[in-house]
Formats: C-alpha cells, structure tokens, sequence
C-alpha cells in the first residue's frame, strides 16, 4: 500500500512543479505580476531549460537543430521538446552521468604534451546533432562517388598515368609531392582499391549545404568516438531512443571486417585480419584496440610479425608461425617497411613491401595512397570525377586557391586576411592561419612561407561553419561543428550513417580537433 | 580460429597474475588487520611482516623509516611506486588488459577500467582503520566479479589457458608466501602455541577463504601443522599448492608442446611431497618455502621462454 501512494504522490508533484514554472515564465515574460517575488523563488529552486531553449539563436550561421526564427527544425522537434523540458539540475545530472560512463568506459585520446603522454577522457556534448535520412542520403551518394574516383586516380597514378598524359592534371603536382610514392609503381592491389577506408570531412555553411573539406586517405581515425558517443547516448538518455527512429551505426566493425576480408589473397571462409598498430602511445591506440576487439581480429605491433623466407607475413603465435592475410594498418607509410622507407623505424616489418607487392598480403589502406590525401589535389578532384566516369560530382567543394599558379597567388596574397592558409601536407589541424582570426603579424608571416613554398600552400574562403545547441557550463549555446564520415571501399561500397561530429567547445573558435580542445556530439540520421 | 599471437598470451599471463595478486593482497592486508584487533596489546607481532610478505624490505625503507600501520598500509594499499601494492597490481592489470581487449569480453576491460579508477580515487584515504574494511571488501568483490565473467565467458582456448597458468602460478605463490608470514611472525617467540599464535592461523586461513573448506577436510582444530599440511597439500581445495601444480599441469597440457614446464610442475610436486609438516620446525619452513619460492620462479621462467619468446 505504501509504496504506490508515493509514487503517485512524487508524479503529480513533479507534475505540477513543472506546469507552475511554465506559467510562471510566461507571467515573467510578458506582465509582471504583483507576487513577482515569489514566483522568482520558484524559478531559481526548479529551472527547466525551456526558456534557455527558445531564445537560443546562432545569428549568421546555419545551426542543425534551430532555424533562425528559433524554432526546432522539423527533425529536433522531438528531441529539443525533450530537453526543454529537464530542469538545471537534471540536465547538469545527465552531463555528469555521460562524464562518468566515458570515464568508467575508459574511452579516452592520447595528448602529447611537454615530453609526456597524458591519457584524456573523450569530451562529449550531451545534445546529439541531426541530420534529415533525406539529406543524408544525398551526401552518402556522393561520397561514394569521390571515394571511388580518388580511388581510380590513386590506381591510374602509380600505373599508366593516364590522367597526367591528357593533362588533366599537371604531372609535377602529383610526381614531386613527397606523398608520391615511386616504391609503389605498377602495383595493381584487388578491385584496384588503394584507399579502403577513407574519412571524409564535411562542413556546413551558412546556405545549409554540406562542402567537402578534405579527404583523409592515409590512417583516418575517429570512427571508435563515433560508435562510444552512440553507446554513451543510450546509456545516459535512453528514453531520447523512444519517439525517433536513429539509424544505427553500431555494425561498423562488421561491415569493416567484411570489407578487409574481401582483400584477402587466399580464399578463405574467414582470413587472418590483423590491426597493426604503433603502440600504446599512439593518441588513436585506444580506436586499435577497439577496432580490433570489434572484428575479433588480433590487435599486433611490428614485432610481432615478420616476412618468412616464402615471403608471406607471419605472426609469433602460442603454435609458432601463423599466416596472415589483410593488414589494416594505422602506421604511416614512412615506418612500416624499415626496408624501403625510414630505416631507423622500429614500428615496422622488414620486408613487407616485398610481400605487398607480391600480393600476399593486403594492407589497408594501401602504401602510397596518401598521394591523393593532398590539399592540392583536393581541387582536382571534381575533374577527376568527370575524367574517370563521365558523371557530374555529387559533392561540393570548397573554393581553393592554389598558391604556385600565379594568379591564384597574386589573389591569395592580396586577400589573406579573409582566407583561410593550409599547408597541402599537414593533418590534425595544424599550421593553418584563419584570416579573420589571426593578426597582421601572423598574417604577414604567412604570406612570406607562401613565398618561399608556394607548392605547399592552399587557401579557402572563410567557411561560416555550421552551429548546433551546446551544453556549456550550464547553459545551451551555438558552438561550430564539422562531421567526419567514414567511406569503406572493397568489393563494395559503404558510408557510415552519419559519422563524428566534432565540436569547438570554445566560444567562436572554428578548431575543433580533439587534439586542440574539441569536443564531439552523437550524430543521428532521423527518417521522419 | 587463429592461433593466440605470444605477445597477447603474455600480457593475458600477467593480467591474470596481477588480478589475483590484488585480491590476494586485499584479502591478507583485511585478515591480518583482523587478527591484530584480536591480538592483546604488547604481544602483537609487528606490521612489518606484511612486508615481509611481499619481500618488500628495501623498497620500504627507501621511503620510510618506521613500521608503523599507517605506513606500512600506505605501502601496501595505496603506493602506485611500490610493485606489490594493490594499487599497482590493479594498474598494471588494467594495462595488460587495455592491450588486449580484443581477446576478452567487452565488459571485462570496463569492470577492469572502473575498478583501477575506484582504486586510484580511494586508495590514499582508505588506510586509516576506519575505512580500510569497506574499501578492501569492495575491491575484493570487484576483482570476484571479473573472476567471475572470466569463468562464464570467456571460451576454453588459449586466452582461457594462459589467463588460468598466470592465475594459478600467482595463487601457487601467494598461499606459500601467507605460510611464510604466519612463520614470520611466530619465529622466535618462546611459545609457539601461545592463542595469538592460533590466532593468526585462523586468521591466515580466514584470509584465503579457507576456514570451512579446512574444518571439513581437517576439524575445527587449528593447529599449526595441521594448516600448513592443508594448505601446501590438499588435493581439493582450490588455493592449495598441490591443487594448483595440478591445475597448471592440466592446461599445460591442453596448450601443447610445453614439456619443459610440465617437468618443472613436477618437480615443484616432488618438493612439496617431500615436506614433513608436522615434524617441521619454523626455522626449516622458512627454508622450505624460499626452496618453493625459487621453483615457481623457475616455473615462471619456463613458461615464457616456451611461449612468451618472439
């Protein structure tokens, strides 16, 4: 009897509480009432976020969750209706709770910083970003698209060249870059894939559409934070999963050991997949093991493996030697074969190359690939979708000027301060100057590099990087985000529903690499 | 199935090791507080032997110059530099682990992960008496409920046999080590079956989970011979010495081509087949078990030069 009678009790409590504050932001609103002082008391003892909700507004840029009037987006309706309705408490309760699950998950980055590695929990937003099924369905077809393209280029490059000798490209571009490997001439790998997994970065502007901002073909990482912050969502908000039917993501592991599987070259039921990892003090070790543990695959670093006499890789088993059949790699070309590039790597397998190119053993992403992982080659590969396929790109580009043409130059130099600088061959955020971010010191500074190394300079246009609600020290405020779907490319072609959504945690900054203080948010492809 | 890669046998061999020797630390640091509770004042024997224990001495004395509980607690629970505290062996399982995810079930690496991070948070301010207890149960359940999805989940291959050898080697190790206390502790007093001597008897006992399983085997007398007989050679209870050279012999056996350490199982056997308890005296136990001490090193030894060796 007693139990019942109290729960019902806290219901119609909890019930009324919130009506009451409702009315009471209303009155607050629009007319002040004579016991204004009390209706005060009320607010600060059980805020909801419902009016934090309905003023927020990211003027200028697109947000993903909240059109400029303010108003929820078709597809936020439900989940924004759902957060007005928490209180402070239970929403600064939620946040604590995802923090622990993270931390009790052990899902953390690796940040090196003043000569030490520092194990860091994985910064997660609460408030998941969503895009509409439709949408979504548009961006996938054309990532596929410019995955298979890079592909067919990467394939043509380190072959018969075909698309340098019609001049589609100029060939210095591609044969002088440091990321051209001549090592990998006249390899053909299977199906002609080189870059099996590829994470594409994607950015919104303010017209709502989504631009290609770069291809990351060598050692893609962020896939694993994609699959956590999915797992963390549901544990901490399961009854967010209620009313909205959110495309899985969770088979990824599986879809990826399906495609390193079709790489093998023996026929196999079930070949020897392997992750071979630099180590534990890699920043991406912990997406390794994870990856690894998803596909049941041994998670190895270069000792333990070597090249037999028969040139086949093998791996030091309890039972001696075992052959192994697809490596996916997340060591860079420079150290994985001490034979043929860096000699003093330690990470690496002597002879692997020679395997490689024998064909028997399939590394993934293939060597060399990084040859279309290059900022200028980004501008290119529109024409390579027209050269290769006769087809029109699906995906839009952002307008890049190449500093070693003169006239791309001459623009760049004129406008530097309104154009983002990147260096073609870095990754990870690094080296870039934001124009309207930066000083007349920096901006000068860079327009001496870009004179000294034009070939190695880029610049774009100030992307208006597109905005969604974020919980920030109590309150629900626009932060930028791009989003990094990951494309597997085998005997068959895949996108991730969605991908990871990166978050600049800091007010106005436009940086959102884990390693440089951002943050992450659960992305969802909502059918209506 | 593909074959378990060494360097995965091995780390699964000390992530194994290092959980048992936690519960097994957490366990005797509880019993032999216990026991001094119950120990009139003036003929406590000194905290020192939990030291001892773990051959400790140097390490100790490197950063304090007193015995006392609170220091010796601080050692043993809490000191991440020290390699026989509780802090570090759940540390190091959890490293061990955190590299080989891949092989176990998903949850372990969490139960692991979270258990480090209880530890790490509460060690320093669970020496004090007052919440050593409750501390030391929670890690100990802990560290039963890993036991426990290991046993029901994980599949009797390699990883099952590798993890069960680290486990059974350290528990091997452990059981002779808390004789090797009780021996400490009563070596040079002048009545070795004055109560506390019982005391501490019921109490070691107490702290390998061994009282109910001794008194059916052996009475409800505990007399120190008796113990020591018990503990080096019954052949049923699962943290005596016999029970695990036995075991480890038996997934050796399943591994394959490990004869080399199916020979020193056996001569380890021989040894302890050899001890006369009730005959003994507290000065040749000492020696006995050092003579115990060094087979299981060189069973250690074996065991990875057979598999462990890239």
């Amino acid at each position: 009897m007693h139990a019942p009678i109290a729960g019902y009790a806290g219901k119609i409590a909890l019930f009324t509480t919130h009506a009451l504050v409702c009315t009471v932001y209303q009155r607050d609103r629009y007319a002040p009432q004579p016991n204004r002082k009390v209706c005060i008391l009320t607010i600060t003892h059980d805020r909801i976020m419902k009016k934090k909700w309905e003023d927020y507004r990211a003027p200028g840029y697109f947000d993903e969750l909240i059109t400029e009037q303010g108003n929820p987006r078709i597809a936020a309706r439900k989940l924004v209706n759902h957060f007005s309705k928490l209180s402070d408490a239970e929403m600064s309760e939620f946040f604590a709770a995802a923090e622990l699950a993270i931390r009790e998950m052990g899902i953390s980055f690796t940040v090196y910083s003043e000569g030490s590695n520092i194990d860091r929990s994985w910064p997660m937003d609460i408030i998941p970003r969503i895009i509409r099924a439709s949408d979504w369905r548009r961006v996938s077809a054309g990532l596929i698209q410019r995955s298979k393209a890079l592909n067919a280029f990467i394939n043509d490059i380190y072959n018969r060249q075909k698309i340098l000798a019609d001049g589609v490209i100029p060939a210095e571009i591609v044969l002088d870059s440091g990321n051209y490997r001549p090592e990998c001439a006249g390899v053909s790998p299977k199906h002609n894939v080189w870059a099996h997994i590829c994470g594409t970065d994607l950015v919104r502007d303010s017209d709502g559409q989504f631009y290609v901002l770069e291809d990351n073909l060598r050692v893609p990482s962020g896939v694993s934070y994609m699959l956590e912050n999915r797992v963390v969502t549901k544990r901490v908000l399961p009854e967010l999963f209620e009313d909205c039917s959110v495309q899985p993501v969770s088979d990824y592991p599986l879809r990826l050991f399906k495609m390193l599987s079709s790489l093998s070259p023996r026929a196999r039921k079930r070949p020897c997949v392997v992750v071979l990892t630099p180590g534990i003090y890699n920043s991406a070790y912990f997406e390794h093991a994870f990856l690894a543990q998803g596909m049941g695959a041994a998670l190895v670093e270069g000792n333990d493996l070597f090249v037999g006499d028969d040139e086949c890789v093998y791996m030091h088993t309890v039972a001696g030697p075992e052959r192994v059949d697809v490596i996916y790699r997340r060591i860079d070309d420079d150290f994985i074969d001490p034979e043929v590039f860096r000699p003093d790597s330690a990470l690496g397998i002597p002879g692997i190359m020679r395997s490689w190119k024998k064909g028997k053993v399939a590394i993934a992403n293939a060597p060399g690939c990084g040859v279309a992982d290059d900022k200028v080659i980004y501008a290119y590969v529109h024409k390579m979708i027209r050269y290769y396929f006769n087809e029109e790109p699906l995906t839009r580009s952002v307008k890049t000027y190449l500093c070693h043409d003169a006239g791309d130059r001459d623009y760049v130099l004129e406008n530097i301060a309104e154009l983002v600088v990147k260096p073609a061959n870095e990754s990870g955020g690094y080296g870039i100057m934001v124009g309207p971010h930066s000083s007349k010191a920096k901006h000068k500074e860079f327009a001496r590099l870009i004179e000294e190394n034009p070939r190695n300079y880029i610049a774009q246009p100030t992307v208006a990087l597109s905005t969604a609600p974020t919980y920030c020290d109590g309150e629900i405020q626009p932060r930028h985000l791009d989003l990094r779907p990951f494309i597997l490319q085998g005997a068959d072609s895949w996108v991730t529903p969605g991908g990871l959504t990166r978050v600049a945690m800091r007010k106005g900054s436009l940086v959102v690499n884990s390693s440089q203080g951002g943050g992450s948010k659960d992305t969802w492809i909502l059918e209506r | 199935m593909n074959s378990m890669l060494s360097s995965v046998a091995e780390r699964l061999y000390w992530m194994a090791r290092y959980l048992e020797r936690a519960e097994n630390m957490a366990c005797l640091t509880n019993a032999y507080t216990q026991f001094i509770l119950d120990v009139p004042k003036g003929t406590q024997p000194g905290w020192d032997s939990l030291i001892r224990i773990i051959e400790g001495e140097e390490e100790f004395a490197a950063r304090y110059s007193e015995y006392s509980e609170r220091n010796v607690l601080k050692f043993l629970i809490a000191d991440l530099d020290n390699p026989g505290s509780i802090r570090f062996a759940i540390h190091s399982a959890r490293e061990n682990i955190r590299t080989t995810r891949d092989t176990l079930p998903e949850q372990c690496w969490e139960l692991v992960n979270a258990l480090n991070l209880y530890v790490s948070e509460n060690a320093e301010a669970s020496i004090a008496r007052r919440h050593r207890f409750q501390f030391l149960d929670r890690v100990v359940a802990r560290l039963q409920r890993i036991t426990g999805l290991i046993a029901s989940s994980v599949p009797r291959d390699h990883a099952y046999q590798f993890i069960r050898i680290g486990r059974l080697i350290e528990r091997c190790d452990m059981t002779s080590r808390v004789v090797d206390v009780a021996t400490a502790a009563t070596l040079g007093r002048q009545n070795p079956n004055a109560p506390e001597v019982t005391w501490l008897w019921t109490n070691l006992l107490k702290s390998l989970s061994a009282v109910a399983a001794y008194r059916r085997e052996t009475g409800p007398v505990v007399e120190g011979g008796e113990v020591i007989d018990f503990l080096f050679r019954s052949e049923a209870f699962p943290r005596s010495v016999f029970f695990c050279l036995d075991n480890i012999a038996i997934e050796t056996e399943k591994i394959g081509n490990g004869e080399r350490v199916l020979e020193v199982v056996d001569r380890s056997h021989k040894l302890v087949h050899s001890l006369e308890p009730e005959a003994i005296t507290l000065a040749r136990l000492h020696e006995f078990i050092d003579r115990l001490q060094a087979r299981l090193i060189e069973l250690h030894e074996t065991v990875a030069a057979t598999w462990f060796i890239r």
